[in-house]
């Protein structure tokens, strides 16, 4: 595909938040959870939930990409 | 680990299966687009052939000898029952293909190499006994699908399907080997049975639950279970329907034979957590899969969040499966799920508009004036779907909800029952269109191999759900000596 | 001699091979022939069924006619068929009500002809396969696949709203039969290993409904609550209970004059039929235990006056008798939670009552649709002067749904109130009100038809009945007056399975029916 220089760097960035949410999402919902188990007594469930929940965003993240660039 | 010469006979199949594909590809380039016919006959000749090896692997005393090829495989009675039926969904998808094919302006003999190889994949799939030979073979099936997705390069909506799958489909496998790869750090092996032994007094670390998570999302993509089910309606309904056909039967029987496979052997140790997981992504997905279907127009897309759905019974039999309901829930299920969605496949393609198959649920208007039979053929395929009686796809699903019942999930059973109520409406929308509806709908092109693929899944479905036992008997033949 | 021949799988499958016929040897376009295949194989099915009434032995207490094979020996299921008084009784309903609707629809159908009556003939077999099951999985199938004809005979030859009124009915039933269907495996479980912590009664597993009933019956009174609203739903939505009714008024009025004499005979009994059969036996506890009685009999109640309210402000005929179902179901229901013979049997009777009443109104509301094309009451008057023969019937079946003596509605209503009176007076009260609204809104509509001026011209050239036309009312005439004044030998038919009912839920069997001797007494000395 060419594209015009700026435009590139913008889509290697848009890319990479691809790949980079993969990472980020789950960590950071593991995290968001694991705190909100403490904070409602529910244990180390809620973690893994919001694990879950951060790799499903960063799947859905990716669709969108993918369906916006395809457009 | 030894490597005993006879067990490259019991891999036969798989490997004439691989052989024969790439037969099909040399030959698709020597002749282009022409003889398209033919290379479909030897294709579907070269599948039927796949069976009788396979056949004569089954009484093979070579068999019973445990895992081949240093653990890599096992070739037990649950893994043979899914190839049976993988290379019977491989022959019903390319019948259903050939006047798709045909039509289509893009050469077909390479369209059934890759199904083959495809079938290849899947073949192993269900047969590997070890993490790495499951995730390359997995990797196989799903490179084949997702060129079968953008076969018809120049229409916009199949090479975009295409990339969707192949993007979210690569990041789904990366995550998968992710959750493999914390696996090995841990046990330090991928062997299941091995990792069964080595997890059984292990703590219940983080690290182990992790990486069980992550595998199990990997395959819940490849199910096209909620929450990771997004890729199915965009990518079903822009592939070419004979492919939406096949994505929605063969890669889940594959995927649910792994699944099954790994949860029960490699993690029983960590049934806790994963068994509630699992409960609650079924509720999810047979929720999600029949609501969303009730809201569609598109049949295409209304296909893909049935099969969503129905995914979502099928993980019923997961949870059930210690019980023998449960094993033989999923056996069952699948091989009418196989029977129906073909044949409700087959209905929509042998209705074509602007050469095409049918899109909307008005293509379907007074189908029974014009051809009764097809009308009545499809209601039966319905009927299946919506799990009534006398169908195949009431056994099944009695199957499963009496192995959900029995594994201690009763409000599983309760939410799986109203939303199978619930899918009728969707269903009969298309059997009011055909039945009660007097517009003209799209014209029904005769053909040959749709017909066959028809009177196949026709009979399947009404043979299952009439006179279950000879079916059920061989099923249960399953269940000892599976593991 | 007849212990040997399947007579209860040939009665069933009758009709299946008529429609096999009508499919494959009857070219569309050859509708005489159509018509005469498929009233061949009615009036085959009825003349066949007769011989059950006269070969069945009152006194046993068993099943009869029994029919064994396995089916699916993995699951336990077998093709197993069976009858006892009171399947007898709605059998011989269904076969009657088989030939008065296809006799009915010779001319009210006009398209199609050839699905209609094969679809018909269909229904019939699995209605009459849902009486005859003693097997809970073959039971089961037959109810679920009894929707789909209906489904398509209320879709396709139905009114303006036919699409609306199919899918309700078919997703409301079929809503409630799958929990039914939760219930079933229940009790195959609880019957073989157990689940959920409760203890199996580690059997083999099968779905006999003899062995399952014993299994539920002494399950501890906890299980068997949730065990009987798992089969109530089903039930309940079929009689139809309020307020599970809403589907009622839209199916019975959107269908077509055969279809609508179908679901208000046949079809409607199926869930009080559930109730008498096996939640009482399955559930003896359950039903005993006072809130979930007071419960059912409150509702019974509310559907009897509400149903009698909602029908006087009714302005079409059709859906004004098909919301008289609900109060007439109200009473039926009534008289099954009465819990001892006078109202158990008194109810059966009145399912086969009403059955003839509501099926003979339904087919006179449909004549005179027939020839006006509107249902609205406030279209027709004065009809008496120029149709009194259908003026006649119309009364005849309207004093029978009201439940006047001699007629057959009031042996049925007499007889609940007996066995309700015996509880408690007040829900003799109510329902007793419920007589009175009947009266009000039938003899109201009488009027308002019949009566007054023939001012409406369309009307003024209206043909009365034809001779086709008697044909397919006198039989339930006849069976009005009959039941009204000899009543005797359906409760005879009756009395032992009720016993055996009322035994299970520890009723009263010493108070029998006040009318099943007396009026026998005084047959000869009728008025």
């Amino acid at each position: 595909m060419t594209r015009p220089e700026s435009s590139r760097a913008s889509f290697l960035a848009e890319g990479s938040t691809a790949g980079v949410l993969f990472l980020a999402g789950p960590v950071a919902g593991y995290f968001l959870g694991k705190w909100l188990g403490q904070w409602l007594g529910l244990g180390s469930v809620p973690a893994w939930i919001g694990a879950a929940l951060g790799l499903v965003s960063a799947f859905v993240h990716l669709l969108r990409l993918v369906s916006r660039i395809s457009r | 680990m030894t490597f005993r010469p006879a067990d490259w006979f019991l891999l036969a199949p798989e490997l004439f299966l691989t052989a024969a594909g790439l037969l099909l590809l040399g030959l698709a380039t020597v002749f282009g687009k022409a003889k398209e016919e033919f290379l479909a006959y030897l294709a579907v000749l070269l599948t039927a052939v796949t069976a009788a090896i396979l056949a004569f692997v089954a009484a093979a005393p070579a068999r019973h000898a445990g895992p081949i090829l240093g653990g890599m495989f096992v070739v037990d009675n649950f893994a043979l029952f899914f190839q049976f039926t993988i290379l019977l969904s491989l022959l019903l998808a390319i019948l259903a293909s050939m006047r798709f094919v045909g039509s289509a302006p893009y050469a077909g003999g390479e369209y059934y190499a890759l199904l083959l190889f495809t079938g290849v994949g899947m073949l192993f799939m269900v047969a590997g006994n070890n993490l790495i030979s499951i995730y390359v073979a997995l990797e196989t099936m799903a490179l084949a699908s997702y060129v079968l997705a953008g076969y018809f390069k120049g229409e916009r909506k199949s090479t975009e399907a295409a990339m969707k799958y192949f993007i979210l489909g690569a990041f789904s496998s990366g995550v998968l080997l992710y959750g493999l790869s914390l696996v090995y750090g841990v046990a330090g092996q991928l062997g299941l049975p091995e990792l069964a032994k080595l997890l059984e007094g292990a703590d219940r670390t983080n690290l182990i639950v992790l990486g069980i998570l992550l595998l199990l999302a990997g395959l819940l993509f490849k199910i096209a279970a909620v929450p990771f089910h997004f890729w199915t309606p965009d990518v079903y309904e822009g592939a070419p329907t004979p492919v939406t056909a096949f994505f929605s039967v063969g890669p889940k029987l594959a995927a649910y034979a792994v699944l099954a496979r790994v949860f029960y052997v490699a993690f029983p140790r960590f049934h806790a957590d994963w068994g509630l997981i699992v409960a609650v992504v079924s509720a999810a997905t047979m929720i999600w899969g029949n609501v969303a279907a009730l809201l569609q127009s598109n049949v295409k897309r209304m296909l893909a969040y049935s099969s969503i759905a129905h995914a979502g019974y099928a993980l019923l039999g997961v949870l059930g499966f210690r019980t023998s309901f449960g094993l033989w829930g999923i056996l069952v299920y699948l091989l009418a799920y196989t029977f129906m969605n073909f044949g409700a496949f087959a209905l929509v393609i042998f209705l074509e508009t602007k050469g095409y198959a049918a899109e909307t649920v008005a293509d379907f208007s007074g189908l029974a004036q014009r051809n009764m039979t097809a009308a009545i053929v499809m209601l039966v395929f319905l009927l299946s779907l919506a799990g009534l009686p006398p169908t195949a796809g009431f056994i099944g699903k009695y199957y499963l909800f009496t192995a959900a019942l029995k594994a201690g999930y009763p409000w599983l059973v309760v939410i799986g029952l109203l939303m199978s109520a619930v899918s009728l409406f969707y269903y009969f929308r298309i059997a009011a269109a055909m039945f009660f509806s007097d517009a003209a709908g799209a014209k029904f092109r005769h053909s040959d191999a749709l017909t066959a693929v028809v009177v196949i899944c026709a009979a399947g479905t009404l043979i299952v759900g009439l006179a279950p036992e000879k079916v059920l008997a061989v099923l249960r033949a399953c269940v000892p000596g599976a593991y | 001699m007849l212990s040997n021949i399947p007579i209860l799988s040939l009665v069933a499958y009758v009709p299946l091979l008529g429609a096999l016929a009508i499919i494959f040897l009857v070219p569309r376009e050859n509708a005489a022939t159509i018509k005469a295949v498929a009233t061949a194989a009615v009036a085959l099915d009825f003349l066949l069924s007769l011989p059950l009434w006269f070969s069945f032995d009152r006194g046993a207490a068993g099943y009869q006619f029994v029919e064994r094979a396995s089916w699916i020996p993995s699951l336990g299921v077998e093709y197993h068929f069976g009858i006892d008084g009171i399947s007898l009784v709605l059998i011989l309903l269904t076969t009657l009500m088989g030939v008065i609707a296809v006799t009915c629809s010779y001319t009210a159908i006009a398209e199609r002809q050839k699905e209609y009556y094969v679809l018909l003939l269909l229904l019939q077999t699995f209605m009459i396969g849902t009486f005859c099951c003693l097997d809970f999985f073959l039971f089961y199938v037959f109810w679920e696949v009894m929707l789909v004809p209906m489904y398509f005979l209320i879709g396709v030859w139905g009114g303006e709203r036919r699409l609306y009124a199919a899918i309700k009915f078919f997703l409301y039933t079929l809503a409630g039969s799958v929990l039914m269907l939760l219930g079933i495996i229940a009790l195959y479980f609880l019957n073989t290993s157990g689940f959920l912590g409760y203890k199996g009664a580690g059997h083999a597993a099968t779905f006999s409904i003899e062995k399952l009933t014993a299994v539920a019956a002494a399950l501890p009174a906890g299980l068997q609550v949730w065990l009987f609203f798992a089969f109530f739903l089903g039930f309940a939505i079929k009689v139809p209970m309020f307020p599970f009714h809403t589907w009622l008024p839209d199916a019975h009025t959107e269908a077509p004059t055969a279809g609508s004499v179908i679901l208000a005979a046949v079809l409607l009994k199926m869930g009080t039929y559930g109730f008498v059969r096996f939640s009482l036996p399955m559930f003896p506890q359950a039903v005993q235990t006072p809130w979930v009685l007071r419960l059912m009999v409150v509702l019974a109640i509310v559907g009897i006056v509400y149903g009698a309210m909602v029908t006087l402000v009714q302005k079409d005929m059709k859906r004004l008798i098909a919301y008289s179902s609900v109060s007439h179901l109200g009473f039926v229901m009534l008289g099954i939670f009465a819990l001892n013979m006078a109202g158990i049997q008194g109810s059966v009777l009145q399912m086969v009552n009403h059955g003839v009443s509501t099926g003979a109104l339904f087919l006179l509301v449909g004549i005179v649709y027939e020839r006006r094309h509107t249902r609205m009451i406030a279209e027709y008057g004065g009809l008496a002067r120029q149709m009194p023969l259908y003026a006649t019937y119309f009364l005849v079946m309207a004093l029978s749904s009201m439940g006047l003596p001699i007629l057959n509605g009031f042996i049925g209503e007499f007889t609940i109130l007996q066995g309700a009176f015996a509880r408690s007076f007040w829900w003799a009260f109510f329902a007793a009100t419920g007589i009175v609204l009947g009266a009000a809104y039938l003899l109201w509509l009488y009027q308002r038809v019949f009566f007054g001026e023939l001012s409406n011209p369309a009307n003024q050239k209206l043909l009365d009945l034809t001779w086709r036309e008697q044909l397919t009312l006198v039989p339930l005439v006849i069976l009005a007056f009959w039941i009204g004044l000899y009543p005797k030998p359906i409760f005879d038919v009756l009395r032992a399975p009720s016993e055996k009912i009322v035994a299970a839920v520890g009723g009263p069997t010493a108070t029998a029916p006040a009318m099943a001797g007396q009026i026998s007494a005084g047959a000869g000395t009728g008025p």
